[in-house]
């Protein structure tokens, strides 16, 4: 089960850098990226604003972007690890086997197995340019 | 789930050229930026920037009422629970410090008046005004009575006012708290309030007590505070509620006395009194609200079931089971954003997800939290099943400082997501 889940993430995440980074030199090329048939395997939840939503309300208290605020915070940053490692954290916490948790066990409850997985590809993606919380890469 | 070529364009994602296009003149103008509001301004500039968005709000800094008990008690510092709105100008939206007087609403001539005169154009009119004190809900409570025994439940002076009159009271005295039925803003406000002042008493005043009367039986993380406040501060707190007489019917703000339901007067040192409330002033003069006081909304959008073109968001919204907390403002806010980003781009919408989380601070190093997620069914919103809950009822003091570190860091994220400080 982890198996396939990292090596899935580092196939999507690698394409996704990819994508993203072309898509801000050149939209159309980018889009070309998304659309090879490698990336038919990138969860769909990953391409669309349901991801972006649920990610705008992980910054409430990891802050903008997934980046915590400052050094010293209780609530750590999302960003700077590997999809992979989000989504073992991630379902560490859903499934409760994570002993320094507080409130996300209860909150991750409501979320599927993809949304978790679609939330770790999003924080370990590039930052997109321009503004705290883009839908897509401008 | 692979995404094939056709669902990928008909994400709405592609084609952004022709989309700008489309929405170049789209003109969102939002009423009150605190949580909700500042949310809705931030996110709608990062996810259509083609839209103008204009911020309506009074103050040029505004104070936060999450973490004014804290200033209360002395453990934070003004400018820290303040925010000026340059994060919000640097992001592109279009901020005016003036109030909301009146909205014309008719097909053609969508307009919101200010107190300057100045009249802004809107395509869609976003209100998250917050809550205003019910003047006639509480005898003898009016705005002349505030200036004498404070609410501060709208941190601003009022706050600066209640720490005053906490500093000055005689070591001995009694700080009476007046607490209102559901709904009212921040359930565990009054509660958490009550924690800190006891911890500044203890420190300071240690013969003083606080006396809470109540017009309920039953309140947010109750199982959580009662035994807390025991262990952290002995007899210290009084919690009456509705069936002890606690109740208050009576206000004399001259006197600092007030009588409950059934006759019992209580004298006080300091007198708090948090007034019912209802939605803010600009929506009921927009026609949003109902006979409730507040603004009936659509779960999925947030989109005012009483006046097209219209959203209502936060404090001043019926959200169903969602508290009336800044988390869940902001929260309702990002996601007023990213529909309001798909109508006015027609994009498809997002699926609406909302969540909250309320720290409470009960002393320095022992915090609680009330936390869920929340999602919309058929114009309604809904629990999301096994999500919402209070901190453990058993656990061990470093859980506690935990949560209470949770606390300030929640706060220093949401106000960088928010305002950029």
């Amino acid at each position: 089960m982890a198996g396939s889940i990292e090596q899935g993430c580092k196939i999507a995440a690698a394409l996704i850098q990819k994508a993203l980074s072309a898509i801000k030199k050149n939209f159309l090329l980018g889009l070309s990226l998304l659309l090879s048939p490698c990336a038919a395997e990138i969860p769909a939840a990953w391409l669309t604003q349901d991801t972006a939503v649920l990610a705008a309300t992980c910054a409430t208290c990891h802050g903008p972007q997934g980046r915590a605020p400052s050094r010293d915070a209780s609530i750590p940053s999302l960003r700077g690890q590997s999809a992979q490692q989000l989504a073992q954290r991630l379902q560490a916490l859903q499934n409760r086997s994570a002993l320094d948790a507080t409130v996300m066990p209860q909150l991750l409850q409501g979320l599927t197995s993809q949304q978790l997985q679609a939330l770790a590809y999003w924080f370990a993606a590039p930052q997109p340019e321009g503004g705290c919380c883009a839908l897509v890469a401008p | 789930m692979p995404l094939s070529r056709r669902e990928f364009l008909a994400t709405g994602l592609a084609a952004p050229a022709l989309l700008r296009a489309q929405a170049a003149s789209a003109q969102v103008v939002i009423v009150g930026g605190g949580f909700g509001g500042a949310s809705v301004a931030r996110y709608l500039r990062a996810y259509a920037p083609q839209i103008q968005v204009t911020l309506v709000e009074p103050a040029e800094r505004f104070v936060t009422c999450p973490f004014s008990n804290h200033y209360l008690a002395g453990l934070r510092s003004w400018d820290s629970i303040s925010h000026g709105y340059d994060g919000l100008r640097a992001a592109g939206v279009q901020v005016i410090h003036a109030r909301a007087e009146a909205v014309d609403v008719d097909g053609q001539q969508r307009s919101l008046r200010l107190h300057t005169g100045q009249r802004l154009q809107w395509d869609r009119l976003v209100l998250s005004p917050g809550v205003d004190m019910r003047w006639d809900a509480l005898e003898g409570y009016d705005r002349a009575a505030a200036a004498l025994a404070p609410h501060a439940w709208k941190a601003g002076a009022q706050t600066q006012l209640l720490r005053r009159q906490l500093q000055a009271m005689p070591d001995g005295g009694v700080f009476v708290m007046v607490i209102p039925d559901n709904p009212f803003r921040c359930p565990p406000g009054p509660y958490e309030r009550a924690s800190l002042v006891a911890h500044y008493l203890q420190q300071h005043k240690p013969r003083s007590k606080i006396l809470l009367l109540d017009a309920k039986n039953n309140f947010s993380k109750k199982e959580l505070f009662l035994p807390a406040w025991r262990a952290l501060y002995g007899d210290l707190i009084e919690w009456v509620s509705l069936a002890q007489d606690g109740q208050v019917v009576r206000v004399d703000a001259q006197a600092l006395e007030v009588e409950t339901a059934f006759g019992t007067r209580h004298k006080a040192a300091v007198l708090n009194v948090i007034a019912p409330q209802q939605a803010g002033l600009i929506a009921q003069r927009a026609g949003v609200t109902d006979a409730s006081g507040w603004a009936p909304v659509r779960g999925e959008d947030f989109a005012s079931l009483q006046v097209a073109g219209i959203h209502v968001l936060g404090d001043a919204a019926l959200a169903g089971p969602i508290p009336k907390s800044g988390f869940a403002a902001s929260s309702q806010g990002k996601l007023v954003a990213a529909a309001l980003a798909a109508q006015l781009v027609q994009q498809s919408m997002p699926t609406a997800v909302y969540a909250n989380t309320c720290y409470s601070l009960l002393a320095p190093d022992y915090g609680i939290s009330v936390a869920g997620m929340y999602r919309a069914e058929q114009g309604r919103i809904v629990d999301v099943p096994h999500t919402v809950g209070i901190s453990p009822l058993q656990a061990s003091a470093a859980y506690r400082a935990a949560e209470a570190r949770h606390g300030s860091a929640w706060y220093a994220a949401i106000s960088a997501d928010i305002w950029g400080r």
